[in-house]
């Protein structure tokens, strides 16, 4: 408590010193005076008591300095005078300074701008448990990147436990989705079944996508993110288990709290039931992005 | 401030409040002045007090609210501030001598055997 309320005190000398100030020129002055007197008292003159008396009270500049430290922080009335020098200086040169000002608000600003992007995009970490076991899987085409991974190659390494403990084949998509009448455009993606289980990921309301769900002649299934069930449906929790058309076809819908787009509409359907039940139509699909295969242990080393 | 003065400085800064609190209870009000001629006067050995520590020394225990000052007039129609203990000064400086007092009689007795 007494710390507190010396800290106070030292804070609020240091951005208002000047009462403190004329207070302690006055009780140097009073005591420079004293002293004097005494000086006289002994028979000195009245100059040579005023020179005594300076001498035998020592460095009054000193004293000032080594009260003010006491009495509040020096790096903060320090802080204090070159802001008022700055200023001053500044308002000596104005167009300088207006320069100046102009210059760091354009900087900051960019840069505030840039890093946000950045941070959304790339340094946010997904909301997966055990993100760490998560990896990506390119494909290299003589020596360079390729497009994506094909969906068979998809089905093909769900089939691999010991490499990975689950794939998710993921392709991003736009739908127009929505009740009849009020379908309106929207992202989304196709994912393979396995997707979630991979990713550790639990719905919101209802189920998500699931392994049986890619098995041929399984409905098609659709889950919405929470930014979709928000806008768009109203947050009505009845909407589980009734259809939503997904260019213009009836497809069940569950739900899902989506954080990976930021909340933007977003609809997830799921891969081998393409519109048209085509098989084609999937090895088209390939991934894009593959939010992909979580290795399983020391694996992924070698894989 | 010369280089011998300021080791004993440093030593004396956590206990020179107590000394000044303890002056102040001994002699009632007092200004700057005073206190520096009466601790001069105290000591056995003269020790010259650097007033730059005795007024930080006064800014202190204001602070923490042990003392207040008020401007008066002396004797001899000067002007000069005037400290006065407050009774948490008060309080605090017995305490603070209680502790003192065992630390001295622990140091006493491990640094220099005398018991």
């Amino acid at each position: 408590m007494l710390r507190l309320r010396r800290l106070l005190h030292r804070l609020y000398n240091g951005v208002r010193p000047s009462k403190a100030e004329r207070d302690l020129a006055r009780e140097v002055s009073s005591h420079l005076t004293l002293l004097q007197d005494e000086f006289q008292r002994r028979g000195m003159s009245v100059e040579e008591a005023r020179v005594a008396a300076r001498r035998a009270f020592g460095g009054v500049e000193q004293t000032k300095e080594v009260q003010r430290d006491a009495r509040s922080f020096r790096w903060l009335s320090d802080l204090r005078q070159d802001v008022r020098y700055a200023s001053r200086d500044l308002a000596r040169h104005p167009g300088f300074a207006l320069a100046t000002i102009l210059i760091l608000a354009l900087g900051i600003g960019a840069n505030t701008g840039i890093f946000s992007l950045i941070d959304s995009l790339l340094l946010r970490t997904l909301p997966v448990p055990e993100l760490k076991r998560l990896v990506q899987i390119l494909l290299i085409e003589r020596g360079r990147r390729g497009e994506s991974l094909s969906y068979p190659v998809v089905r093909a390494l769900q089939e691999q436990p010991d490499l990975f403990a689950g794939v998710c084949g993921f392709s991003g998509a736009s739908f127009s989705a929505g009740q009849r009448g009020a379908a309106e455009r929207t992202t989304g993606a196709w994912f393979s079944g396995g997707c979630f289980q991979a990713l550790a990921i639990q719905p919101f309301m209802g189920r998500l996508l699931q392994p049986e769900d890619d098995s041929p002649g399984a409905a098609p299934a659709a889950i919405v993110s929470y930014g979709f069930w928000e806008r768009r449906l109203a947050r009505d929790p009845l909407v589980i288990g009734q259809p939503i058309l997904l260019d213009g076809r009836p497809v069940d819908r569950r739900r899902y709290r989506s954080r990976f787009y930021g909340g933007r509409s977003w609809v997830g359907c799921r891969c081998h039931a393409s519109p048209g039940g085509d098989s084609s139509d999937a090895a088209r699909l390939g991934v894009t992005r593959a939010e992909s295969a979580v290795a399983a242990g020391s694996r992924a080393s070698q894989a | 401030m010369a280089s011998e003065q300021t080791p004993r400085v440093e030593l004396l800064q956590g206990t020179l409040d107590l000394i000044v609190l303890r002056a102040l209870t001994t002699m009632g009000p007092q200004h700057a002045y005073g206190l520096a001629a009466r601790l001069e006067q105290m000591a056995d050995h003269p020790f010259s007090l650097n007033q730059g520590t005795l007024y930080a020394a006064l800014v202190r225990l204001e602070q923490n609210g042990w003392i207040k000052g008020t401007w008066q007039t002396t004797e001899n129609h000067r002007e000069a501030k005037y400290y006065t203990v407050t009774k948490a000064g008060a309080r605090a400086l017995e305490k603070q001598t209680e502790r003192w007092r065992r630390l001295a009689g622990l140091v006493n007795k491990l640094l220099l055997g005398e018991s």
